[in-house]
């Protein structure tokens, strides 16, 4: 039972964000009360990269470290460095969004860079139980971060509602991992797949762990029907954690998807059983289509530009559900749409932010003649919401047209249409920003324009650069997630 | 012998405790009785030898996440009258129903277990806590050290929220 | 299945002696109610108000801090009782455990979590 260096370096990026939060909580303690603590996010944006760039420095080794509980392979690598991108972004909007007295400002910078911490652990998890570990060092600290906002009443029910229903969540993937056991007799990922391979349907604790698990993961992921928590989280919450929960979270939330389910339950995809046709191959196909038609119907008739990113965050889980199911060119869809997703809707939210910081509301009334006012902000919020909604030739196009064109290889033609079907829907709800930016007359004409925040600014610019990159040359993105999804069945 | 009269005893007590924590309507009488109902799952771990879970049903279940749930309950403090109201009689009706297809499948699975597709067989001294310990500190290391991460985040995460003057 | 006969008879017996002194006291003990005996014990100040109060949100502090602090020191349990099989390996394991959470209540003392405010 000795620790190898080998063991240590598989779990780098975890061991660089939580040694980062541990110094940023003793630099936050002792420094002098009232002082600013936009230095932290400094220090948090650079323990970020260094934990990004760790994730690559890593080989890539198939066998696992610590007895099988974490291994570095394509997947982890890739879906780490996704979670420090979104996590840094987040940073750069926190450091203008919570400058107040009062509100949780050095403590904000330690929870994200712990719950970076938990997503990394989680993409590299070998064992149900790093999963679980890996769930929670990442949702307990995102609990906190949405209540950060300690005056507002809405940032506190934010926080309260996650928590009590992330809190369910857990319960229940706890309890799909204890049945699981009880079946299989290891919590091993590996072990599970072996015990999963054929059989499964004469073990009856085996399944109702295996569909527990699902519904843990699910919630997290914000999956209909277990998404009604995410509207209410993603509009309260101060949107730099916003932005975060959205990306970051969910990123991490597939990446569990991805180990629990695809490579771990490949045995229990679809079988035929007395005629019925049952395994989570259905169940995702219901709840694909369930997401898809839920969030986007929703979003029409949402009047709070927050609440409209929220449900637009719901129905791209619909779309990367699809992906799942398709094999491993989905897998790589996936991954690949999990990227460029992040960029896209990072920057939507660091374009609310700077509108925010401009002493604007969120609702849709508020966005009316923007354009006017901050002629850049508005030009580039309509790039994001154009590549949210796959318009060639932004990044987002090409996420779809990959994920889809996966799907009709994978036989998933009905989804694929449906998906389609619902991405013109959306269409809709991102354009009536659009409109309501470009076209609409503003009631408060008024400029109370403050100077523009470097942060921010730096943040949009980013997210644009790389959402017009990748839609303008998305090959090399692309080769990387192939290669990263490359052992996926 | 005796163990089997036991584990009936306390696993009545530990159904019907559980019916009462969500059939009393004063929410303290209900964490009451979700402590008693603590012990005996405690009382159930020591019969199979699992030490170490019964030593942690009491002192941490039992004692402080109680404390914490009546703190809860008195923090938020709900008035008898806001505590009578909420007679869902339609919602009660609708979850009875839904609950009886889950009922069916949780009765099917247990006819599957005891009909011997069931549970694994343990070592005798599988609980202990020299055998936890062993775990922990062998092939669990890696969580062991994780939970402190997380252990620390959920401080950090409490005292931002709940202080009340945050600088 | 070890052996659990003397907990059983512990609980027995003390259970027993509780019941019995309260019975004791029941039938023996002499009774002079009167209304002031008979109002609520407030430190022989007059009872003022209901009970039901909200508690203050510095109570749950101080209840989760103690719990998280209380998990910790569970794990130290079986670390104890192993010391000497674990040698300094489990020494060092426990170690990196500890410090993690020592950043914690510094935290927790530096940003005066632990004063009652």
């Amino acid at each position: 039972m000795t620790v190898t260096i080998n063991d240590v370096v598989v779990i780098l990026p975890f061991l660089v964000a939580s040694g980062g939060a541990l110094l940023i909580i003793l630099l936050d303690s002792f420094s002098a009360p009232r002082t600013p603590r936009r230095f932290l996010g400094g220090f948090t944006i650079f323990f970020l990269a260094v934990a990004a760039l760790s994730a690559y420095i890593v080989p890539l080794r198939t066998e696992s470290a610590f007895h099988g509980m974490v291994m570095m392979d394509g997947l982890a690598r890739f879906l780490s460095v996704v979670v420090m991108l979104s996590a840094g972004f987040a940073t750069l909007l926190a450091m203008d969004r919570l400058p107040e007295q009062g509100s949780a400002r050095g403590e904000f910078y330690a929870l994200l860079l712990f719950s970076a911490a938990g997503a990394s652990l989680l993409a590299s998890a070998a064992d149900l139980v790093m999963v679980f570990l890996g769930l929670e060092t990442l949702s307990i600290p995102a609990y906190a971060m949405a209540a950060a906002l300690r005056r507002d009443v809405r940032s506190t029910e934010a926080g309260f509602k996650y928590f009590v229903l992330g809190a369910f969540a857990t319960g229940f993937f706890l309890m799909g991992t204890a049945l699981v056991y009880s079946s299989v007799g290891s919590t091993a990922l590996g072990r599970l797949a072996a015990a999963s391979a054929s059989g499964w349907t004469e073990k009856p604790l085996l399944c109702m762990g295996a569909v527990m698990l699902l519904v843990g993961l699910a919630f997290k992921a914000a999956v209909v029907p277990f998404h009604m928590w995410a509207p209410d989280v993603y509009d309260g919450s101060p949107t730099p954690a916003t932005a975060y929960f959205a990306t970051g979270i969910k990123a991490a939330a597939f990446a569990a998807l991805l180990r629990v389910v695809i490579l771990s339950l490949p045995g229990m995809r679809a079988e035929e059983i007395n005629g019925n046709e049952i395994g989570w191959h259905y169940i995702f196909w219901g709840l694909a289509a369930a997401t898809m038609a839920v969030s986007s119907l929703t979003a029409l008739v949402q009047k709070d530009v927050k609440r409209i990113l929220a449900y637009s965050s719901v129905a791209h889980v619909g779309y990367l559900l699809i992906g799942l199911l398709a094999g491993k060119p989905g897998g790589a869809a996936v991954l690949f749409y999990l990227l460029v997703y992040t960029f896209m809707t990072v920057g939507a939210f660091a374009v609310v932010a700077y509108l925010e910081n401009s002493k604007g509301g969120t609702k849709l009334s508020d966005y009316a003649g923007i354009a006017k006012r901050h002629p850049y902000a508005a030009a580039a919020m309509a790039v994001f919401l154009f590549s949210l909604a796959g318009i060639p030739p932004t990044g987002g196009f090409f996420a779809k047209f990959y994920l889809f064109k996966a799907a009709v290889q994978g036989g998933l033609i009905n989804l694929t249409v449906l998906g389609v079907l619902f991405s013109v829907v959306s269409a809709y709800y991102y354009l009536r920003i659009v409109v309501a930016m470009y076209m609409e007359q503003g009631e408060n004409q008024a400029v109370i324009d403050i100077s523009p925040s470097a942060a921010v600014v730096t943040a949009i610019c980013l997210c644009l650069l790389f959402t017009i990159i990748i839609g303008l040359y998305p090959t090399p993105y692309l080769s990387v997630a192939q290669a990263s999804a490359s052992m996926l069945p | 012998m005796w163990a089997d009269i036991l584990f009936w005893v306390f696993a009545a007590a530990v159904i019907v405790l559980a019916l009462a924590v969500i059939t009393f309507k004063n929410p303290v009488n209900s964490a009451m009785a979700l402590v008693a109902d603590l012990f005996f799952v405690a009382a159930l771990f020591v019969l199979v030898d699992a030490h170490f879970l019964a030593v942690i049903q009491i002192l941490l279940y039992a004692g402080a996440v109680m404390v914490l749930f009546l703190f809860v309950i008195m923090l938020i403090n709900q008035g008898p009258d806001e505590l009578g109201r909420a007679r869902r009689t339609f919602a009660k009706a609708v979850a009875l129903i839904l609950l009886f297809p889950l009922a069916l499948v949780v009765l099917r699975v247990v006819e599957n277990v005891s009909k011997g597709g069931g549970f694994l067989k343990v070592p005798s001294d599988y609980g202990t806590i020299e055998a936890v310990g062993r775990l922990v500190f062998g092939q669990y290391l890696l969580p062991f050290e994780v939970a402190s991460v997380l252990l620390l985040a959920a401080i950090i995460g409490a005292v931002a929220i709940a202080k009340r003057r945050l600088w | 299945m070890l052996s659990y006969e003397a907990i059983l008879l512990l609980i027995v017996l003390g259970i027993a002696i509780s019941v019995v002194f309260v019975l004791i006291s029941k039938f023996l003990g002499p009774k002079n109610p009167n209304a002031r005996k008979k109002s609520v014990y407030e430190c022989g100040a007059e009872p003022q108000g209901s009970a039901r109060k909200r508690f203050p949100v510095k109570f749950y502090m101080i209840a989760l801090l103690f719990l998280l602090f209380d998990i910790e020191a569970v794990f130290l349990y079986p670390w104890a009782k192993l010391f000497r099989e674990l040698g300094f390996l489990g020494f060092v394991e426990m170690g990196i455990f500890m410090l993690v959470l020592i950043v914690g209540l510094i935290y927790a003392w530096r940003k005066g979590a632990l004063e009652w405010e």
